[in-house]
């Protein structure tokens, strides 16, 4: 029965969904882009304040399998505003104000009247958090998990899946046989393998609320200013620390598309059949990565019921299997 | 080396070559892009695709067999460049990484449209 209701269910989700979906009509403007500053009038030179973040956003998603059925990611984009006040000041007030930041980029924390400031930049940076997502099968009741081949993984979990299947019911009436779905035990963990960027240490630095006094920091990791403009020597590029991701997470400004349970396993393994019941939950169908995750089952459920079918006598897939592989338990 | 050998050498040169050729169009694998807004190009590698647009609502919902997608098109395994162009927003760019036989799902997030015409930051001058 379940089987025949998802599609219905999918289906009254997606026209129940469709009118919830928030969208937007342009505000017409066009798209800016940033200048280097106008040339400073004489007597007075160019400064910057520190940078500073004004929002985070997810704006993209994405999920699929890397290898069949074994191992999967999910990668969340966020557009994380930036922001940095620039302004003309007179030379003879700079020594005074101005500072140096670790990287050796001049800059002024707050700017005093004299200062002629310009309206702040703003610029967006792309971040993208990879989630790895990995899934170990084993036969209800057994210790040993599966060991799929690392080329052809499918072929290992379908072999391994009709093994479990005729060895668990071949001792019972065909009416009541256990379903390939409770007899399929599966753990699934996920966890944040990369972040890409390419500022890492400056968005580390604005986002961390653990900084406190935050030293502040005038130049991007490329020793250059917001817009551009060089203000101390390129570094090497670093890698961005995981921990980033967590980060951004907290300073979202809507719910973000991480931390959220369903339908994952932790380090206990569950039947294929209780996490596949857990997608038609509300909370599932509610999420997004909850419906990403479920995305994943629902591929691994219609592979199961392939298998079982190759290992039920009674179908023709059953049938045309090679004796042996299949059929009857 | 002989004409004959050659000639061989040639025809099975491109009989190799026909057959990866053969073999890697089989190696398609679908993308779905979802939370595509009417009015909205998209564009794999350069080459525009159609979007789908009006009819009935085209909301993900973790559908395993889904064909009403508002962007479904095959690529083969690899990196694929997707570019989306919104209308009052900067265009954006990302890359996508195929690495197995299963469909790749991809939703973009409504955007705020005042943060969307925000540049990204430009390169060190």
């Amino acid at each position: 029965m379940r089987r025949d209701m998802r599609y219905l269910v999918a289906a009254a989700f997606a026209l129940i969904m469709g009118g919830c979906g928030p969208r937007h009509t342009g505000s017409g403007a066009t798209p800016k882009t940033i200048g280097p500053p106008a040339p400073a009038p004489p007597g007075s030179t160019t400064m910057w304040g520190p940078l500073r973040v004004e929002a985070v956003a997810p704006v993209r998603s994405e999920i699929g399998w890397t290898r069949d059925f074994v191992r999967a990611n999910r990668v969340v984009a966020y557009d994380v505003v930036i922001a940095q006040d620039r302004a003309n000041c007179p030379d003879d007030l700079v020594a005074s104000i101005a500072k140096t930041d670790e990287r050796g980029c001049r800059g002024v924390d707050v700017f005093p009247e004299r200062c002629k400031i310009e309206p702040a930049i703003r610029a967006r940076v792309e971040v993208e958090v990879v989630h790895m997502i990995e899934l170990t099968h084993k036969c209800a009741g057994e210790a040993t998990t599966y060991t799929p081949k690392e080329d052809d993984p499918r072929t290992s979990l379908s072999n391994a899946g009709r093994a479990c299947f005729k060895a668990k019911n071949k001792l019972k009436a065909e009416s009541t046989w256990t379903s390939l779905y409770e007899l399929t035990e599966l753990r699934m963990i996920e966890r944040v393998d990369a972040v890409r960027t390419t500022l890492p240490t400056m968005l580390a630095r604005v986002l961390d609320p653990k900084l406190d006094p935050k030293p502040k920091l005038y130049c991007r990791d490329d020793g250059a200013y917001l817009d551009g403009t060089a203000g101390a020597p390129v570094v090497a590029p670093s890698t961005p620390p995981v921990a980033l991701a967590e980060l951004l997470v907290t300073r979202a400004a809507r719910p973000p598309l991480e931390g959220d349970a369903t339908p994952l396993t932790g380090d206990a393994f569950k039947s294929e059949h209780a996490l596949w019941e857990s997608c038609n939950g509300q909370s599932a169908k509610s999420s997004l990565v909850a419906s990403e995750r479920c995305l994943l089952l629902r591929q691994l459920d219609r592979f199961l019921r392939d298998v079982e079918d190759l290992a039920r006598p009674d179908t023709p897939k059953g049938i045309a299997a090679p004796i042996g592989s299949g059929g009857a338990p | 080396m002989t004409r004959e050998a050659l000639v061989l050498s040639a025809f099975l040169g491109a009989v190799g070559g026909f057959g990866a050729l053969s073999s890697a169009a089989q190696t398609k694998v679908p993308i779905e892009i979802w939370g595509v807004e009417s009015g909205d190009e998209v564009s794999i590698d350069g080459a525009p695709v159609t979007v789908r647009s009006g009819g009935s609502p085209r909301v993900f919902a973790g559908d395993p067999d889904a064909t009403n997608a508002p962007v479904l098109h095959e690529v083969s395994v690899g990196k694929h460049e997707i570019t989306v162009r919104r209308a009052s927003c900067a265009p954006r760019t990302f890359v996508v990484s195929l690495e197995s036989g299963s469909k790749r799902a991809i939703v973009l997030e409504p955007e705020d449209p005042e943060r969307c015409a925000l540049p990204f930051a430009p390169a060190r001058r």
